[in-house]
């Protein structure tokens, strides 16, 4: 048998009946580069191109003529089989057969695969319209076929490329070896087809034993005059056939009937209709979970739990995180006397590092809640209900639990992406993933939303507002960012691929959830720490003279009054730019500043009084000419800052981390920062020319 | 010895952030040529 080894171009050929989605595969293994020639002698079409392997070798991919079986009826059907057997003059016979076949119908297109099979070639299925069989409710399961019929499966959708990434890596060197042909008749047959093939053999015939079922199988091809096969040879055959006869044996009927037997054992092995008596206990379950209105909600239901219980329950311990934090920063405060140091550990180090490890609870909750997802089979499932509504925005089913967990915090989300088979979409999935409200943007719309609306319930309506205004946004620009960068190749998420329902694995998802709550720390231990260490030196340096407040003389407060005239547009004062300013290294710090800058001490036991008085300081505050310094358009404009800017330089650096990229995570927290300010820009000057 | 006794922690805490500062530089450099996500070989890794 000729490998690949020996050709330097080797040959594919693509064969399959007629309207299998052959030309629409072949347009997407080629990218419609296509060369079309004629074979030697007759008026047949040749279509072939030249492609590359994933790992860059090249190929000559050939669109054989559509054929029901390799029976012909037309010149076309012949040219399929000839080429295939290696008969036609100036045509190699191909190295690797890539059979088309209709997912759909199985029963109509697999006899040929049999055939193709059974010439001695390698072969790899090419499951295609996939997408028809789901929706008849066919359940396939590509790897019992694969086993079945000994040759690899790929399943795919050519009208929208789905499955073209497997196949091509299908086709990589080394080619898969020729399977082993699927039946055995009784010893009749088995006698005939291996005298047969010997004979051929020795009249130097290629492909032998492909020839010899051929011409045992179809009598047309051993009694009616062939163009591409010597005479000789169908006189063996006629010899071998009669004798079988003789014997009281049909060869056509009884090959035919083997054939029959492999497809329809393959068959009931790997397929099943939903509904009939082989639906599975996971197809049970599935009637529901995938149901168009049943699915969604029980979709809508496991996610607001999740949601839920991440801030239910995280309570608790972030309680636990915070009063350790302050403990530590007493104990510490303590040993040394007031100074640099004192103040770098406990306001720089501790709190700072304590800022971001106070989500370790709701990171820990989240990723064992998504394990437990996983290790059940349901993610799989959600992954394949998100897939067709986040495909419009260009992400992938997958992006939809990252951007959950930005609900959270946007650094597990980050981390999350991880499980994005396409690079492009879970950049894409990164780069709007900081667009979800994030619980540290809480603290500051707790001080703003009161000083905009006063009942409780218009509180409520504009937080669930603010939520929809962040994800509609991240939903949005994913939508035009994907049209600039492509979505590259679309994963496939076939019903069939669905893994069936299992109890899950507890002892994999603590492991899952302590490596994922280490990697947490790890980052928080080292990236973190730098940022809070560089940033409380902005704060303290250099030093106010006695008396003054120190956050005016330092690096930070001189970047502030740099940028009042930067902020001014938006209706701020230096205050709020500082505060702002101050509050990138993460979104909380905005309350302590503004708190700060007015004067009034933290009350550590009485939150809401604490928020009360600086809500009356904002509203009380005036400007020199006695006109309030920050009416509620200012409020409103600030808000709408904080909805959108990424405020959050951990989040940069697990970006950072995450993409391997300095590039995308500057141009995030750049493009994020900026528009952030023109929207609170257009809000702004928009009220103020309306009259607000 | 009196300017450092008063000055001490001033010192290390300067120290501490001109050490962060070096590693975050150092780090900058070394680490630019892995590629990532952000660098897409067009070969989706199984
Ligand atoms: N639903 C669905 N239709 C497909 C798929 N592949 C091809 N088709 C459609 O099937 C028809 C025949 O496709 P074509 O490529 O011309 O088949 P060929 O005759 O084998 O070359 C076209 O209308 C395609 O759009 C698929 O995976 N799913």
């Amino acid at each position: 048998m000729s490998t690949g080894d020996e050709h330097p171009i080797p040959k594919v050929a693509l064969v399959g009946h007629p309207n299998v989605g052959k030309t629409t595969l072949f347009n997407q293994l080629t990218g419609e580069r296509r060369k079309v020639g004629n074979y030697a002698g007759v008026t047949v079409e040749k279509i072939s191109a030249t492609i590359y392997t994933p790992h860059g070798h090249q190929m000559e991919l050939v669109d054989l003529p559509g054929t029901y079986s390799l029976t012909p009826s037309s010149p076309d059907e012949r040219v399929t089989r000839d080429v295939l057997l290696g008969d036609l003059d100036g045509e190699e016979s191909p190295q690797l057969v890539i059979s088309v076949v209709d997912a759909s119908s199985l029963e109509r297109h697999l006899p040929l695969t049999l055939q193709l099979i059974e010439l001695g070639l390698p072969v790899i299925v090419a499951l295609n319209q996939v997408d028809r069989a789901e929706a008849k409710g066919l359940r396939l399961n590509p790897q019992v076929l694969t086993d079945e019929l000994g040759v690899p499966v790929v399943a795919c959708q050519a009208t929208s490329g789905k499955g073209i990434v497997q196949l091509k890596q299908a086709l990589r060197f080394p080619l898969p070896p020729a399977s082993e042909r699927r039946w055995k008749g009784n010893a009749a047959v088995e006698h005939a087809i291996a005298d047969l093939t010997k004979q051929l053999e020795s009249q130097g015939l290629e492909r032998p034993e492909a020839h010899a079922l051929q011409l045992l199988g179809e009598s047309d091809y051993r009694t009616q005059a062939q163009p591409h096969l010597s005479r000789v040879a169908q006189a063996a055959a006629l010899d071998v056939a009669a004798d079988l006869i003789k014997q009281n044996h049909n060869p056509e009927e009884e090959i035919s009937a083997l054939r029959s037997q492999t497809i329809r054992r393959a068959i009931s092995a790997a397929a099943h209709e939903m509904g009939d008596e082989g639906e599975t206990f996971s197809d049970k379950i599935d009637r529901v979970a995938l149901h168009p209105i049943g699915g969604w909600t029980l979709f809508a239901a496991i996610m607001f739990a999740i949601f839920w219980s991440i801030f239910r329950f995280a309570e608790v311990p972030m309680g636990w995180v915070e009063a350790g934090v302050g403990f530590i920063k007493d104990k510490v405060g303590g040993m040394l006397p007031e100074g640099d140091l004192n103040s770098l550990l406990t306001d720089g180090i501790i709190e700072g590092v304590g800022a971001v490890v106070i989500f370790l609870p709701q990171i820990l909750l989240l990723f064992f809640l998504i394990g437990l997802l996983e290790g059940s089979g349901y993610m799989a499932r959600a992954t394949f209900l998100m897939d067709r509504v986040m495909a419009r925005v260009g992400l992938s089913g997958k992006s939809f639990l990252p951007l959950l967990s930005g609900y959270a915090c946007a650094i597990p989300g980050v981390m999350a992406t991880r499980s994005i088979s396409s690079n492009k979409q879970r950049l894409l999935t990164i780069l709007v993933l900081p667009w979800q409200s994030c619980t540290a943007r809480l603290p500051v719309y707790a001080i703003l939303i009161p000083l905009l609306i006063p009942s409780i319930l218009g509180q409520t309506t504009m937080m669930f507002f603010i939520y929809f205004l962040g994800t509609g946004t991240a939903l949005l620009v994913a939508w035009l960012l994907s049209k600039r960068i492509g979505i590259g190749e679309a994963a496939p998420h076939f019903l069939l691929e669905l893994p069936p329902y299992r109890l899950p694995d507890f002892g994999y998802v603590f492991r899952h959830v302590i490596d994922r709550g280490l990697a947490f720390l790890k980052k928080a231990g080292s990236l973190i720490l730098g940022i809070v260490i560089i940033l409380w030196a902005l704060g303290t340096y250099p030093k106010a003279p006695e008396g003054e407040s120190q956050f005016d003389h330092s690096a930070m407060g001189c970047i502030g009054n740099f940028l009042e005239p930067v902020v001014k547009p938006l209706g701020w004062d230096a205050r709020l730019g500082t505060a702002t300013l101050a509050s990138f290294a993460a979104r909380e710090v905005f309350v302590s500043q503004v708190a700060v800058s007015f004067a009034i001490e933290e009350d550590e036991d009485d939150e809401e009084a604490f928020r009360d008085q600086i809500r009356s300081a904002i509203k009380t505050s005036e400007k020199p000419d006695g006109s309030p310094a920050y009416p509620p358009l200012v409020v409103l404009s600030v808000l709408i800052f904080y909805i959108y800017a990424l405020q959050c330089l951990p989040t940069t650096a697990v970006v950072q981390r995450e993409t391997k990229s300095w590039k995308w995570a500057l141009a995030q927290l750049a493009g994020m920062s900026i528009f952030a300010y023109l929207a609170a820009f257009i809000v702004y000057q928009g009220g103020t020319f309306l009259g607000f | 010895m009196t300017w450092i006794s008063q000055h001490w922690q001033t010192l290390t805490a300067l120290t501490i952030v001109t050490a962060t500062l070096v590693v975050f530089l150092i780090r900058a450099i070394r680490h630019r040529k892995t590629p990532g996500c952000g660098h897409n070989c067009g070969c989706a890794k199984k």
